[in-house]
């Protein structure tokens, strides 16, 4: 096989083989939350599975499924070219390297520290290890997008960079940014306390820091999502993007406010005052500016879709849009997620609303159904179109694939919803059992046992996933498939609009609204006494 | 290069100056409505009790059973000259000491809390009161509760393996019943 | 990465553009969030811009918590886990410890392991703990027989060094390391005393004995239990529960020990010491 065909293969195969027992970890922490018997019935086990089944989905999962897309969007924007292609196996080893070191100690129990690893609480050095390789590798990946755009850029002088390979290469500069947060949390606070060399930790620092990943995390795995929005959904539609201009506008504003709002993680916490809470929290809307405009631009894309083949009238259009097309049943079903997500998402934000449900099972709710919904459905749609053409073979079946989704998208409605309605009723999150015998727990076990069956649904649908490629992947191949092509705007940029075809300023921005929104909550710490705090281990008592 | 093929005879289906009028009308009506969301934010903001707690207070969690604020003996309930109430409480693996308070209702009560290991949280069940307990600092936040009642105060940060065992209660009686907890007994319900 | 400018002023133009409208919403944010909300906080006398600023960062414009700081009614322990103490709590020489333990076999036998059911076993006591019950019979903040006495007769390296020595013996299940998963660990076992050792009790918010005591969990000062002798658990939970025994730092086992009946701590005391639940 092409060399740079196999290279984003390789990496997507990679992403859903991990999340495969990811997912099957989640559903046993469904049962074993709910009162129905379970196998394996120990809490222990409990932090242990949210601790692999987090980090995964969190760190592994989505970086490894964007290094393939990215891979993918560069190849194929250039033309079968592709720069930069030791580096990517580097990146790629040592990510993978990094994934076993960092589960090893999960699996064995003496890490279950969870994927946000709060310290005092410390665990395994060897997890923190494994995450900062994790990273490590994908800064690889991140150091390929940027060779390959500028190389497309000097390729085709006079020309805008296709909006694909523009939104990959924001994205992989994104990730570059949100991973130094929990990067130095792990290298200077946490691995010199789990390796023994010292023995405080200021935990406020700590969450400082990862608050700087936390939220822009979410926007790293989001952007894929986005990109099949605009570059592949319309085309596979059998229309046009709406506006070029628009998508690229989106890009730049999720690089440049993904960063500065992670403080609005902390508004419950005492160790930042609310000056700059409150700066955060305004920042924060700005983030939800890109989202708000991709809505009208995607809907607008997709209603000239639908109108070029023949719906009439307000509506008529939706109907007459190609449902068999897995992107475009996804993005459809995708959009529909997002709204009550991104519903919620405002309430989290809002601190009167958020004193409400803080770390209650609502955040777990929502961030499940707009990473697992919204997010992950497109991924799964991503694959659809790629792998036909990555392994010239086209998909055994369409219609499997679109039930596939289907159930995908139901299931994350039955798992979430309830899941929503147990965390308004108080119920807190990260809770291996509760005690169903007291009445105030057992009004909220119907909630859970439906929210479980949910994820049985959710499991058999990956199940057919991966039914859908493998046998896609044995079939013969077929004549020559044509490459990935992306949508093309309506009006495409008749000259090249500097602004939006580089990335350096907004990069110089980023860093300024870094340094603005956290310069003073992060220098405090350096000033502030006596807060240093010992670090605690789950399983083995400091015996170094 | 690969992209959608333009030979579909879709360019220029809608005019540029169209697309971009709709683009620019819709960009400003959700500027507008995230303008006032903004603005209800800060509205309420400025009402008592909806704003995120501000003070940054530090405090060795080393020592807290050997001086300052959070020694055993100063746990529990205590009544301010102004009226209010302030409730200490350590949080810690796995659980709140003291493990009960009462408190008036209808009267400004502060919870202040602080971690003797990990971060932890807490939330008054029925009410807003939610926050994090993290070591090294001490939290305080206001509350004032409405209705008497027995109400549940869950861990909600993951502090360990117990943590899913970690709560106190909040025993909410009426002002003139809680003047009768003599100020020795620190308003602890159960055992001391 | 800079992008190529056909049109140098367009370009910059535009960057001018943003970087206007970003400050001017910065100015807000900042305005808002530092000198306008601060100033509605109850209870903030907020007089000046500089006082709003100040507390808006965080920053204590005025005392609001004036009270004196209270001296405490008692210590229940002098031991502090900072840097140092857990060094030399963790750096004792087991050999220079043996020598020093033959004063401790008449009481606590040969090998740390005594038949006297009242007396603990100290073989495979982690070294943290030792180390922190020498020092509190030291200081007399606990209070057994002769232990006080034993107690001012070593050093604190003696006591680190005798901890050495103990922890590497065979006796209680050690302090370290993870559990092997075994259902029947969660509210729906049936049996009563499993329950409350391994998931606790919500009703009297209890969380289980194992989340501290093991197996598969370790709080830093609390020793595993797996091995130990009944009598002297079942006497060491009353004695927390009655308030004889004070040295728990931040007092947690006097809370625990305060919710369980007699009857409860009888049977956790005899599951305990039995091989029942000592599976890793």
């Amino acid at each position: 096989m092409d060399r740079n065909r196999l290279l984003p293969l390789v990496h997507l195969w990679a992403s859903f083989l991990t999340f495969l027992p990811a997912i099957g970890l989640g559903v046993w922490q469904m049962l074993m939350r709910s009162p129905l018997p379970t196998p394996i019935d120990d809490p222990n086990v409990y932090y242990a599975s949210v601790t692999a089944h987090g980090s995964i989905m969190a760190y592994v999962f989505p970086t490894l499924f964007a290094m393939g897309f990215g891979y993918a969007i560069a190849n194929s924007s250039r033309g079968g070219v592709l720069s930069g292609r030791m580096l990517a196996w580097i990146g790629f080893y040592v990510l993978i390297a990094g994934t076993v070191m960092a589960l090893v100690p999960v699996a064995l129990g003496c890490s279950s520290v969870l994927y946000t690893f709060y310290p005092t609480l410390v665990g395994s050095p060897w997890y923190y290890l494994g995450v900062v390789l994790v990273i490590l590798g994908s800064f690889f990946w991140i150091a390929v997008m940027v060779i390959n755009m500028r190389a497309w850029k000097r390729d085709n002088p006079g020309q805008m960079v296709p909006l694909a390979l523009f939104g990959i290469t924001a994205c992989a500069l994104l990730w570059g940014w949100t991973a130094l947060g929990a990067a130095s949390e792990i290298l200077f606070q946490i691995l010199p306390v789990a390796f023994g060399w010292r023995h405080t930790i200021d935990a406020g620092l700590a969450r400082t820091l990862f608050s700087l990943t936390l939220h822009a995390i979410v926007y790293f795995w989001l952007f894929p999502a986005y990109i099949a929005y605009y570059t592949l959904m319309p085309q596979a539609a059998g229309g046009r993007l709406y506006s070029d201009t628009m998508g690229r506008i989106a890009f730049i504003l999720f690089l440049v406010f993904s960063l500065p709002v992670g403080l609005h993680h902390l508004f419950m916490d005492p160790e930042h005052g609310s000056g700059f809470k409150f700066v955060q929290a305004m920042l924060t809307f700005m983030v939800v500016l890109p989202t708000l405009l991709t809505i009208f631009t995607i809907t607008a894309s997709l209603e000239i879709a639908g109108r070029l083949r023949g719906g009439k009238g307000l509506f008529g259009w939706i109907r007459a849009l190609p449902w068999d097309e897995p992107m475009v049943l996804a993005v459809a079903l995708s959009l529909l997620l997002l709204g009550p997500g991104g519903f919620g998402g405002l309430i989290n934000m809002s601190f009167a609303m958020n004193a409400m449900i803080h770390n209650t099972s609502w955040v777990t709710a929502h961030f499940h159904l707009i990473f697992g919904g919204a997010v992950v459905i497109m991924y799964f749609a991503i694959a659809y179109e790629l792998w036909p053409r990555l392994t010239r073979r086209p998909l055994i079946s369409k219609p499997i694939a679109c039930r596939q989704l289907w159930l995908w998208f139901w299931g994350i409605l039955i798992v979430t919803v309830p899941w929503h309605i147990a965390g308004l009723m108080g119920q807190p999150r990260r809770y291996a059992i509760f005690d169903y015998s007291d009445p105030s727990e057992a009004r909220m076990a119907p909630l859970v046992i439906i929210s479980a069956a949910g994820g049985f649904i959710l499991f058999f649908s990956v199940l057919l996933f991966f039914f859908v490629l493998v046998r896609s992947n044995l079939a013969p191949r077929s004549e020559v498939m044509p490459p990935v092509r992306y949508s093309l705007a309506i009006n495409p940029p008749p000259t090249v609009l500097p602004l939006l075809n580089g990335l350096g300023f907004w990069n110089l921005i980023l860093f300024a609204l870094l340094l603005i929104s956290y310069g003073y909550p992060i220098g405090q710490f350096f000033f502030l006494r006596g807060q240093d705090s010992p670090g605690y281990s789950l399983t083995r008592e400091l015996s170094r | 290069m690969a992209s959608s093929n333009g030979n579909d005879n879709l360019s220029g289906l809608i005019e540029e100056a169209t697309v971009e009028g709709t683009e620019r009308r819709w960009f400003y009506v959700m500027a507008a409505m995230l303008g006032v969301m903004l603005a209800i934010i800060v509205l309420t903001g400025a009402t008592q009790m909806l704003h995120p707690m501000s003070d940054v207070e530090t405090i060795d969690a080393k020592t807290l059973h050997l001086r300052g604020e959070f020694v055993e003996s100063n746990l529990g309930v205590s009544t301010r000259p102004d009226g209010s109430v302030v409730v200490r409480m350590i949080a810690e693996q796995y659980m709140f000491v003291p493990q009960c308070v009462v408190v008036p209702a209808s009267t400004l009560v502060h919870f202040r809390l602080t971690s003797a290991d990990v971060t932890h949280g807490f939330f008054v069940e029925e009410t807003n009161t939610n926050a994090m307990v993290v070591p090294g600092f001490i939290t305080d936040v206001r509350a004032k509760f409405r209705n008497t009642g027995d109400l549940k105060m869950p861990c909600d940060e993951f502090c360990g393996y117990g943590h899913h065992g970690m709560a106190a209660r909040v025993v909410v009686v009426r002002k003139d019943e809680f003047m009768n907890v003599s100020p020795g007994e620190r308003g602890i319900c159960g055992p001391q | 990465m800079i992008p190529e400018d056909p049109e140098p002023g367009i370009g910059s133009a535009w960057k001018l553009l943003v970087i206007c409208v970003l400050s001017g919403v910065l100015v807000v944010g900042f305005g808002v969030g530092f000198i306008l909300l601060p100033a509605f906080q109850p209870g903030q006398h907020a007089s000046s811009v500089h006082e709003a600023i100040q507390h808006a960062l965080g920053h204590h414009t005025h005392d609001q918590f004036p009270e004196v700081m209270p001296l405490p009614e008692s210590i229940p322990t002098y031991v502090v886990w900072d840097e140092a103490t857990i060094h030399q709590a963790l750096s004792g020489d087991a050999v220079r410890g043996e020598f020093i333990a033959i004063n401790c076999t008449a009481c606590h036998g040969e090998k740390g392991m005594t038949e006297q059911k009242w007396i603990p076993n100290l073989a495979g006591i982690n070294r943290i703990v030792l180390y922190k019950q020498l020092a509190d019979f030291r200081s007399e903040t606990r209070l057994s027989g002769p232990m006080s006495a034993i107690a001012q007769a070593i050093s604190p390296q003696q006591a680190a060094d005798v901890a050495a020595y103990f922890s590497m013996l065979p006796g209680i299940l050690r302090s370290e390391g993870m559990r092997v998963p075994e259902s029947g660990r969660s509210y729906r076992t049936r049996d009563d005393v499993k329950r409350l050792i391994f998931a606790g009790d919500a009703k009297r918010d209890l969380a289980g004995c194992a989340t501290c005591h093991g197996p598969g969990a370790y709080r830093l000062g609390a020793p595993s239990l797996s091995g130990q002798n009944r009598d002297y658990i079942e006497q060491q939970l009353h004695n927390f529960a009655q308030g004889v025994r004070r040295n728990d730092m931040n007092m947690p086992m006097r809370t625990v020990a305060g919710v369980l009946t007699a009857d409860e701590m009888h049977r956790l005391a005899v599951a305990f010491s039995s091989s029942t639940y000592q599976s890793q």
